[in-house]
């Protein structure tokens, strides 16, 4: 199998990963809570894979994001490819093999997202007390979430490309 | 590319390339973008929604044999209720268009009632919407009333060919014209701030000081067809306690929405009927 088919087999699991959200919120909504998961659609292509290809599938994932949420049309877009830069800027720092370290980005990278998205989308509402409320419960929530899933996800994915024929973990960091 | 950049200003100098070329690309094609992934998302949340369809088809095939007797037992009373207020209402529709020729009133807009399945339900604190089951293949277009047997849970805000997306009423940016049951004069009804594991609840403004409610009183606080988009008289929310304003003109305060809207399954799109004065002229 070509490289190009073991990303697009990684993509089509981020794919899955994103649908299986939008289940979780479903339920998630029957108690007013909303999970969001944009950095563990993100972290292995910002951590794992080389520049040119992960950039263009996560474009691709912030633009399918950005189709379904009534945010200003680019704020998915533009939010996923801060995040993806977030995670490379974070490839100096941390470890690849070390899950607290993985957990740590992931979670980090989730609670700032929200708070920049709590800040740009408040209109009106910054100043109000409810407001915040429900974006910290969103936010202890979705990071915790994230937290715990950012490591088994990427180990998944790592292995899936191990059986596609493709040793992540030997290749060195192109930090 | 300078060769001593770090691999991280690279990525930053990618990103901020991809950025440029997204703010240059012209409004028509970033458009066409957004409804083309739309669309390429549809069948994967409609299959989702089928399979919970599913899900909970096999659910209730595990009810007893009991369970389902008494089941219909309740339904047919239902029914039955319901046969008698059909007959009402026919005798209420005929006295209505009797009245309107007698006076030579144009008539109230008429709507058929297009029964949706929700497939997705988005509420954060910076919207509140669902996403249901039909959309232009059924006559859905952007603006239409959304209710169920709650009241009204909000408007319809974008049509895809197959699914449509409601903007429920707690949500923030949702603004309706309203007014308290018996009394016509229009308030102003907006979403509210939602917090977690909490009812929705909205916010009531405008009021007219002379209005009066109390704890044990609560009002009820209706549709109005003044804003062209729902019908009178649908329940939005109800009122148990306002706060006059600084000058004493008028009153606000919160509304409290049916506990359902958030859990809500099916819901019925208001889709307007062509008035009786069209239909007498073709």
């Amino acid at each position: 199998m070509t490289d190009n088919g073991r990303l697009s087999i990684i993509f089509l699991l981020n794919l899955a990963l994103y649908f299986i959200a939008g289940e979780l919120n479903v339920f998630a909504s029957n108690w007013a809570i909303h999970f969001h998961i944009d950095a563990l659609l993100v972290i292995f292509f910002g951590i794992y894979l080389n520049r040119s290809s992960s950039v263009i599938l996560v474009a691709l994932m912030g633009l399918l994001a950005d189709s379904v949420h009534p945010a200003p049309m680019g704020t998915y877009f533009a939010g996923y490819l801060f995040l993806w830069l977030f995670f490379v800027w974070f490839q100096r720092r941390l470890q690849r093999h070390n899950q607290s370290h993985i957990r740590s980005a992931a979670a980090a990278g989730q609670a700032l997202y929200i708070i920049c998205l709590s800040v740009l989308l408040s209109k009106g509402q910054f100043t109000h007390l409810l407001y915040w409320n429900r974006v910290l419960t969103d936010l202890l929530l979705s990071t915790l979430l994230v937290f715990l899933l950012s490591w088994p996800w990427c180990q998944f994915l790592k292995r899936m490309l191990h059986t596609l024929g493709w040793n992540i973990e030997a290749q060195m960091s192109p930090r | 590319m300078p060769r001593n950049l770090s691999y991280q200003a690279k990525s930053l100098l990618l990103v901020l390339l991809l950025l440029l070329a997204w703010w240059f690309t012209p409004v028509l094609f970033k458009r066409w973008t957004s409804v083309a992934f739309q669309e390429f998302q549809a069948p994967t949340w409609t299959a989702l929604s089928y399979l919970r369809d599913l899900r909970s088809y096999w659910s209730t095939r595990s009810h007893s044999k009991s369970d389902l007797i008494e089941a219909g037992v309740d339904m047919a009373r239902l029914n039955a209720a319901y046969a008698l207020r059909n007959q009402q209402s026919d005798h209420l529709e005929t006295e209505i268009r009797r009245l309107e020729d007698f006076f030579n009133m144009p008539s109230y807009t008429e709507h058929r009632y297009e029964v949706a399945r929700v497939i997705r339900r988005d509420l954060t604190a910076w919207w509140q919407s669902l996403v249901i089951r039909k959309g232009m293949n059924y006559g859905i277009a952007p603006g239409q009333a959304v209710v169920f047997s709650g009241g009204i849970v909000g408007r319809v805000t974008s049509v895809g060919a197959y699914t449509a997306t409601v903007e429920l009423i707690s949500s923030p940016k949702f603004r309706s014209a309203a007014h308290f049951e018996g009394d016509n004069r229009p308030v102003e009804f907006r979403g509210g701030n939602n917090p977690s594991l909490k009812a929705a609840s909205g916010f009531v403004a405008t009021v007219p000081a002379d209005i009066k409610v109390e704890l044990k009183a609560p009002k009820r606080l209706t549709s109005s067809r003044l804003g062209g988009t729902f019908p009178d008289g649908l329940t939005l929310g109800w009122v148990y306690h306002m706060d006059a304003s600084p000058d004493g003109l008028f009153q606000s305060g919160k509304v409290m929405l049916d506990p359902r809207l958030k859990s809500v399954r099916e819901v019925a799109v208001l889709v307007p009927l062509e008035s009786r004065d069209e239909e007498d002229l073709q």
